[in-house]
């Protein structure tokens, strides 16, 4: 299902009022629109034309509703998703491939006990698991023989890292 | 029955596991959630079947552990070797707990902070750890016993 890009935001500011976190849903939206003007080389106002298909709103929400976590989210003392590592995952998920949004299951995005954010791809006989942070993230990717390819720990403002991050997640589909 | 405090590798061992939190329903897939430690801790708390029962180890999950409200409702019981752990060169602290005296916590070595990423090697450990699980999906979870056969898993 194809959906406009409004929709997404609507509901993303529905949640955001519900959950007093408007400021990171500001933060947010701020960020795709500087992905959507600065990196996609697309006019502004085309943003708000575009479509999404049904996944990625399903993945940004998804994302989004971890704000909702109160302390001891897991019954063991598990620590509350900080506003930062949710708006970090929602960087990261707008700067790699749409294909690989494409792909990523909603089930696969998961809040870890000590605040971080755990996402993993699986693609064939390939998977990638990348863990976000307050101010770092780390990820690997392992094929049926093994580990290929890790990065220990990367900022989220790392452009550079990000680049190898899409480059492994696009190797999944060549 | 009295209990060693060494876990011989010889032992099963078993954890519940709960959903959505533990398991991916679609892929039938244990989630490497399922072994992640409380903040600031490293132990991964699980129950010896040597030193108990299947039914037993299914009410602790049920009557102690589930709870819906924070993604936890019962699924199953995942069952492994304690071979497996010091094969990742993780380790069993000895911890029994009132009314669980087979209780033991599973230590990576490792105590995860706040807000950062696990390091990779731990998480590769994690994930070796869980190749090497056998889950047994409970079929009639209604029941108040075991009912779904032997808890066996890979040598």
């Amino acid at each position: 299902m194809i959906i406009p890009v409004e929709q997404v935001f609507n509901d993303l500011k529905h949640y955001s009022q519900q959950n007093n976190s408007e400021e990171l849903y500001q933060n947010i939206f701020s960020d795709i629109q500087y992905n959507w003007y600065y990196k996609k080389d697309k006019p502004l106002h085309s943003m708000f034309t575009c479509t999404f298909d049904d996944n990625y709103q399903k993945i940004v929400t998804h994302t989004f509703n971890f704000v909702k976590l109160q302390n001891n989210w897991d019954g063991y003392d598990a620590e509350i998703i900080a506003q930062d590592v949710i708006q970090n995952t929602i960087k990261i998920f707008n700067r790699i491939p749409y294909q690989s949004m494409e792909i990523l299951d909603s089930e696969n995005i998961n809040p870890t006990p000590n605040g971080t954010i755990l996402i993993e791809w699986n693609f064939a006989e390939n998977m990638l698991s990348l863990e976000i942070g307050t101010n770092s993230a780390n990820y690997y990717k392992k094929t049926k023989d093994g580990i290929s390819f890790k990065n220990d720990s990367f900022k989220i403002d790392d452009e550079s890292a990000i680049n190898e991050l899409s480059c492994q997640l696009n190797s999944f589909f060549n | 029955m009295s209990i060693p405090t060494s876990v011989a590798a010889t032992e099963k061992i078993v954890r519940g596991i709960f959903t959505p939190l533990y398991f991916d329903e679609k892929k039938s897939k244990i989630k490497a959630t399922a072994f992640r430690s409380p903040p600031e801790k490293d132990e991964v708390s699980v129950l010896r079947l040597d030193y108990t029962t299947a039914n037993f180890c299914k009410k602790h999950c049920v009557e102690k552990l589930q709870n819906p409200s924070s993604q936890k409702t019962y699924y199953g019981l995942a069952v492994f070797y304690a071979s497996k752990v010091y094969d990742i060169n993780a380790k069993f602290n000895y911890t029994p707990l009132e009314n669980l005296p087979m209780h033991v916590d599973i230590s990576f070595g490792y105590v995860a902070i706040k807000g950062e990423p696990l390091p990779v090697e731990l998480r590769i450990m994690i994930d070796e750890l869980i190749e090497n699980v056998k889950f047994h999906k409970d079929l009639y979870i209604n029941s108040e016993t075991w009912d779904c056969g032997e808890l066996d898993c890979p040598v």
